[in-house]
C-alpha cells in the first residue's frame, strides 16, 4: 500500500469532510482522512436539533441532515483519490524534510502516513467540572453536556438520566440545547446556572430552549461547590453574594470548549480548520472557511508558498432585544426576510426534534423531527404522540401523528 | 469461617504493599486486609510522588538515613516493578537570608546522611538549570538525586508482586476487633475471621485505632489535609525540577511544584489540620492560595490550565500519655521518626505508623525492615525458593517504538484501539490492568493503573467505553 498523500486531513468532522469535498472537486490532489470514530461527521451526528445551514445552505436543518448533504456528495464523487481511515487514532505528527509523517493506530494495526500538507480539523473538547476550583470531593454524577448528548442521542442510553434531578452549569449553547432535550425526554431540570449577567450561548437558544420550555435560568449565580462524599447530593451557588444550596443528583456542564490542539505542530504546510482552530458559533462558518482554505492548500502544494491561514474569529455578540431568532443574523427591529415574518405569525417553535427507541430488541434509536414547526400550545401533545409511536423497523420513514402532522424518522448514518 | 495464616498485614497502601512484598521472600503465609474496595487508596493515592534525596528531618535522625538509602536503590525497585522513575533533581528556593540559612542546614543534614550531589546555587546558577524561576528567588539548594515516580503503579506493582509470590489480599474487609488467644491473634472483620502469629499494623491514618484494639494507646494520628492542583501537560517544559520553597516567613508552608511522571505539573499540598480522617474535600480558598504561592516560585506558570484538583490527609503522629485525670493527652515530646516498633505487650504485633513524608520514598526500605523483624522471630525459616522480585512487564503502547507498536498491535488488536484520547491509553492496556493480580475492579482502579481518564477531558470522552470493557472482563461488574 502506498501511504503517501498530497494532503492528510486529521479529523473527519464537518470541517474535514467539507474541505475534502473542495479538494476533490476543484484540485487534483490525493487525500487521506483519518477519523478516530467509526463514522464520519463528528459531533454533528449527535446534534439532532435544528438550526444548521441557515446561512450556508439557506435551509434550517438538523445536524444529521446538514451532515448528509455533504456526506452524500462524498459518496457520489470519484474516490480513487481519497482514502478514509476510520476508527484510527493519530498518535503523533511530525515533519521530516519536506514531508509530514503521521503515526496512527487502529485495531488493524499501526500505520505511518506521509504527506506534503497536513490539515488539523480536530474539533474541540469540552471543559469538565473537575477543571474548576471548587469546594468538593471526587463525586460521581458529573457529565459534560456533549457527553450527555452522545449518551442520549447516539448510544440510546436515556436510562442514565431517568428519574434524575439535574442542574446544568453554564449557559453554553450545548447546555441550553440539552436542557430542552432532557425536558422532551421528561427528565427533571432543576435549573440552568450562569455566573455572568448574560447567557454565554446564543440568544436564539435562550428563547428556543429555555424560555419556550420554561427552564429556570439563574444568572449571576456562581457555582462554588458540590455536596456529597461519593455521589452528587446537591450544589452550592453564590447568588448575588449569598450562598445557596440546591438539591440535585446530577450535574451537567456547559462551561466552555477548548480547541483540540495537542497534536498541532508549528511548521510550513500545516493548516488548521474549524473548531480545532477556534470555537465557531455556527457550523456554517466552518463551511465558508473550507471553501477558501482548499485554495491555499492547493497553492501550497503547487508552489510551496505559504500564506497565513488563520481566520478572523467571528464573534457574534448576542443582542438581548433581538426580534427574530430564525437565523444568526438575529434581526433586531424588523424582519430581514419572509421566512422571519412567516415564523412570527405562527408564534411557533422550531420543529420538535427527539429520538425514539426502535422496538426490534436492539438499543437503536431513530431521530425524529416534525415535518412542520409546532406551535407552543401543541407542543406537549406532539411530544407525547411521538413518544407513543411503536416503530418496529430501523429504517428512514415518515409516520403520521394523530394530530394531522407528519414526523420524519431517520436512521443514524 | 476462619482463616489461619502466619502473617496478617492490616492496610494495603504503599507501606502494606511493600511489607507484603518483602514478607514473601520466606516461606510464610501472608494475607493483607484492606477496608477499601481497592488497594492504594488513602494517602497512597493522594501525594506528590516525590522521591526525596535524604536531607529531611533533623541532623542525625534515622528518617534521613533511611531516605538516603531508599533513594539510592529506588531505580532498582522501579525496574523490578516495571514502573517509571525519573531522577529530575530538586531545588529548594530561598527569597531571603532566612531561606538561605534553611538551605544550608538542609545541605548539612543531607551530607551527614551521605546524600550525594547537593549544591548551593546562587540566582544565576539556579536560572541556568530552571530558567522560569521566580524573580524573588535569590538562591536555591539543588539536590541532584531527587526524583519523581508513579504513585499508583509503585504501590500497585509491589502488591501485585506480593500476590504473584503467594500473598492474598482481602478487599472491603475492615478490622473490627483483635484478640490474643494462645499466642495467636484473632482478627474479627466484617468479612471472615482470621488468625495469625504476626500482626502488622500498616493502617495509615487509622493505625492508632488499630493499635488501640490490642495495645495501650501511646500515639495518636492527626490528619493533616493537603490539597493539590493538577495542571495540563507541560508541553513547553516550563519546569524540569521539583521546586520546593524554603519555608520562609511569608511562604505557604510546604507548597511544591512537581513535574509529574505523566508529564503534568502538580501544585501543592496545602496543610490544614482537620478532625475528620475521611475529609478529602478541596476548598476554593486553599486552591487559590496554592496558585498564588506557586506563581511566585515559577514565572510563566499558567495556573488556568487546571485539569483536576484533589486532596489527601497525611498521617501526623503525636505521642500521647495519661495525665493526672486519667485522660490521654499529647506529649511534649515530638515524633521525629517513623513509628516502627513491636507492641509493648505483644511482641508479634508490629506498628508501622505515622508514615508521613518521605514515607513513599522509604516504603521499600520499611518493607524490608519490618519483614526482617518478623523473620527474626523464627528459629528456622525456609526461603521461598520460587520468589521472583519482578512483575510481568506492562505494555505502554504510547512509549513504544514504531516497530514495537506494529508488533504488539499485530499480536493483539486491543493494543491498537485507543480508548483514552487524552493520554492515549489503549483497550489492551485497560484489559491488562484488569487481568493482573489485584487488578482494576472499577473505573477508578483503571484510572490509577493506566492513567486513562486523568487527562483534560476527565473521562467525559471515554468513561462509557471503559465501563463497557470492565463489564466484558468482570462478570460481577455493576
Amino acid at each position: 500500500m502506498n501511504n503517501k498523500y498530497d494532503c492528510i486531513i486529521i479529523g473527519g468532522g464537518i470541517a474535514g469532510v467539507s474541505l475534502c469535498l473542495n479538494l476533490l472537486k476543484f484540485t487534483d490532489c490525493n487525500i487521506a482522512i483519518v477519523e478516530r470514530e467509526d463514522r464520519l461527521g463528528g459531533v454533528l451526528n449527535q446534534c439532532i436539533h435544528e438550526g444548521f445551514g441557515l446561512t450556508y445552505l439557506e435551509k434550517n436543518l438538523t445536524g444529521p441532515e446538514y451532515l448528509d448533504v455533504f456526506l452524500e456528495q462524498l459518496d457520489h464523487l470519484e474516490n480513487d483519490r481519497l482514502t478514509i481511515y476510520k476508527s484510527t487514532e493519530v498518535t503523533d505528527t511530525k515533519k521530516t524534510g519536506n514531508d509530514f509523517e503521521i503515526q496512527a493506530s487502529s485495531r488493524k494495526g499501526f500505520i505511518k502516513l506521509k504527506s506534503k500538507a497536513i490539515v488539523y480539523s480536530t474539533g474541540c473538547t469540552e471543559r469538565h467540572v473537575n477543571n474548576l476550583l471548587l469546594n468538593k470531593n471526587r463525586v460521581k454524577g458529573i457529565y459534560t453536556a456533549g457527553q450527555a448528548q452522545k449518551l442520549i442521542n447516539l448510544d440510546g442510553n436515556i436510562d442514565t438520566f431517568k428519574d434524575k434531578k439535574i442542574v446544568i452549569v453554564g449557559t453554553g449553547d450545548i447546555g441550553m440545547i440539552m436542557a430542552r432535550r432532557f425536558i422532551i425526554e421528561e427528565i427533571d431540570i432543576k435549573c440552568i446556572l450562569e455566573r455572568n449577567t448574560e447567557i454565554s450561548g446564543s440568544y436564539r437558544n435562550k428563547v428556543e430552549c429555555l424560555d419556550k420550555y420554561d427552564v429556570k435560568l439563574k444568572l449571576n449565580a456562581e457555582f462554588i461547590g458540590i455536596k456529597g462524599k461519593k455521589i452528587v447530593e446537591g450544589i452550592y451557588i453564590l447568588k448575588d453574594g449569598v450562598e445557596e444550596f440546591m438539591k440535585c443528583d446530577t450535574i451537567v456542564s456547559a462551561i466552555g470548549l477548548v480547541p483540540e490542539d495537542d497534536l498541532i505542530i508549528d511548521e510550513t504546510g500545516v493548516f488548521i480548520l474549524g473548531n480545532g482552530d477556534y470555537v465557531h458559533d455556527v457550523v456554517d462558518d466552518i463551511n465558508f472557511e473550507a471553501d477558501v482554505l482548499y485554495k491555499e492548500i492547493n497553492q501550497y502544494l503547487k508552489t510551496n508558498t505559504y500564506e497565513a491561514n488563520r481566520f478572523e474569529q467571528n464573534i457574534n455578540n448576542s443582542v438581548p432585544e433581538v426580534l427574530c431568532i430564525l437565523c444568526p443574523k438575529s434581526c433586531v427591529k424588523e424582519y430581514g426576510c419572509d421566512r422571519g415574518k412567516e415564523m412570527s405569525d405562527k408564534k411557533g417553535l422550531y420543529s420538535i426534534t427527539t429520538s425514539i427507541k426502535v422496538l426490534d430488541g436492539t438499543n437503536r434509536r431513530l431521530f425524529a423531527k416534525t415535518e412542520v414547526p409546532v406551535s407552543l400550545d401543541q407542543r406537549d401533545n406532539v411530544i407525547y404522540e411521538i413518544k407513543s409511536l411503536e416503530i418496529l423497523d430501523y429504517v428512514d420513514q415518515e409516520v403520521e401523528l394523530g394530530l394531522g402532522m407528519n414526523v420524519l424518522l431517520k436512521t443514524i448514518r | 469461617m476462619k482463616k489461619e495464616v502466619d502473617v496478617i498485614i492490616i492496610g494495603a497502601g504503599v507501606i502494606g504493599s511493600f511489607v507484603a512484598r518483602h514478607m514473601m521472600k520466606k516461606n510464610l503465609q501472608v494475607i493483607v486486609l484492606e477496608k477499601e474496595e481497592d488497594i492504594c487508596c488513602g494517602i497512597s493515592k493522594a501525594h506528590t510522588a516525590i522521591v526525596h534525596c535524604g536531607y529531611n528531618g533533623k541532623l542525625g535522625a534515622e528518617k534521613g538515613k533511611i531516605t538516603t538509602r531508599a533513594n539510592e536503590n529506588f531505580h532498582n525497585v522501579c525496574e523490578e516493578l516495571d514502573t517509571e522513575f525519573i531522577r529530575c533533581g530538586s531545588l529548594v528556593t530561598a527569597k531571603g537570608k532566612d531561606g538561605i540559612d534553611k538551605i544550608k542546614d538542609k545541605i548539612k543534614v543531607g551530607k551527614s546522611n551521605g546524600v550525594k550531589g547537593l549544591h548551593f546555587l546562587n540566582r544565576e546558577e539556579t536560572l541556568k538549570i530552571e530558567p522560569n524561576i521566580g524573580d524573588e528567588i535569590i538562591a536555591s539548594g539543588y539536590a541532584e538525586t531527587t526524583g519523581i515516580a508513579d504513585p499508583f503503579l509503585y504501590c500497585v506493582g509491589a502488591m501485585e508482586n506480593a500476590v504473584d509470590n503467594g500473598a492474598e489480599v482481602y478487599l472491603n474487609t475492615y478490622v473490627r476487633d483483635i484478640e490474643k488467644v494462645n499466642d495467636k491473634f484473632l482478627v474479627g472483620t466484617n468479612n471472615i475471621e482470621f488468625t495469625s502469629k504476626h500482626l502488622i499494623n500498616c493502617a495509615g491514618l487509622y493505625s492508632d485505632e488499630i493499635n488501640n484494639l490490642i495495645e495501650e494507646p501511646f500515639f495518636e494520628i492527626k490528619p493533616r489535609k493537603g490539597e493539590y492542583i493538577v495542571l495540563d501537560k507541560d508541553k513547553e517544559k516550563k519546569v524540569s525540577h521539583v521546586v520546593f520553597q524554603a519555608n520562609e516567613k511569608d511562604d505557604m508552608k510546604g507548597i511544591i511544584i512537581v513535574p509529574t511522571i505523566h508529564g503534568n505539573i502538580l501544585l501543592g499540598p496545602s496543610a490544614e489540620d482537620v478532625d475528620d480522617k475521611s475529609d478529602t474535600r478541596t476548598t476554593i480558598e486553599s486552591l487559590e492560595l496554592i496558585k498564588k504561592s506557586c506563581k511566585r516560585s515559577l514565572k510563566n506558570l499558567n495556573t488556568d490550565e487546571v485539569i483536576a484538583t484533589f486532596s489527601g490527609s497525611r498521617p501526623r503522629p503525636n505521642w500521647i500519655e495519661l495525665n493526672e485525670q486519667g485522660e490521654y493527652e499529647e506529649s511534649e515530646d515530638k515524633v521525629k521518626n517513623f513509628i516502627i516498633e513491636r507492641g509493648r505487650k505483644n511482641k508479634h504485633f508490629i506498628n508501622v505508623a505515622g508514615i508521613k513524608s518521605p514515607g513513599f520514598t522509604c516504603a521499600d526500605e520499611i518493607g524490608k525492615m519490618v519483614s526482617e523483624m518478623v523473620f527474626s522471630d523464627y528459629d528456622e525459616l525456609k526461603d521461598n525458593i520460587d520468589f521472583n522480585s519482578k512483575i510481568r512487564k506492562r505494555i505502554n503502547v504510547d512509549k513504544l517504538s514504531s516497530s514495537e507498536k506494529e508488533k504488539v498491535i499485530k499480536e493483539n488488536p486491543d493494543y491498537g484501539e485507543v480508548i483514552c484520547k487524552c493520554n492515549k491509553i489503549t483497550k489492551g492496556e485497560i484489559i491488562d490492568s484488569i487481568r493482573r493480580n489485584v487488578g482494576s475492579k472499577d473505573v477508578d482502579g483503571v484510572k490509577r493503573r493506566t492513567s486513562a481518564l486523568m487527562g483534560k477531558c476527565q473521562g467525559s470522552r471515554c468513561i462509557e467505553k471503559i465501563e463497557k470493557t470492565l463489564k466484558e472482563e468482570c462478570s460481577n461488574y455493576e
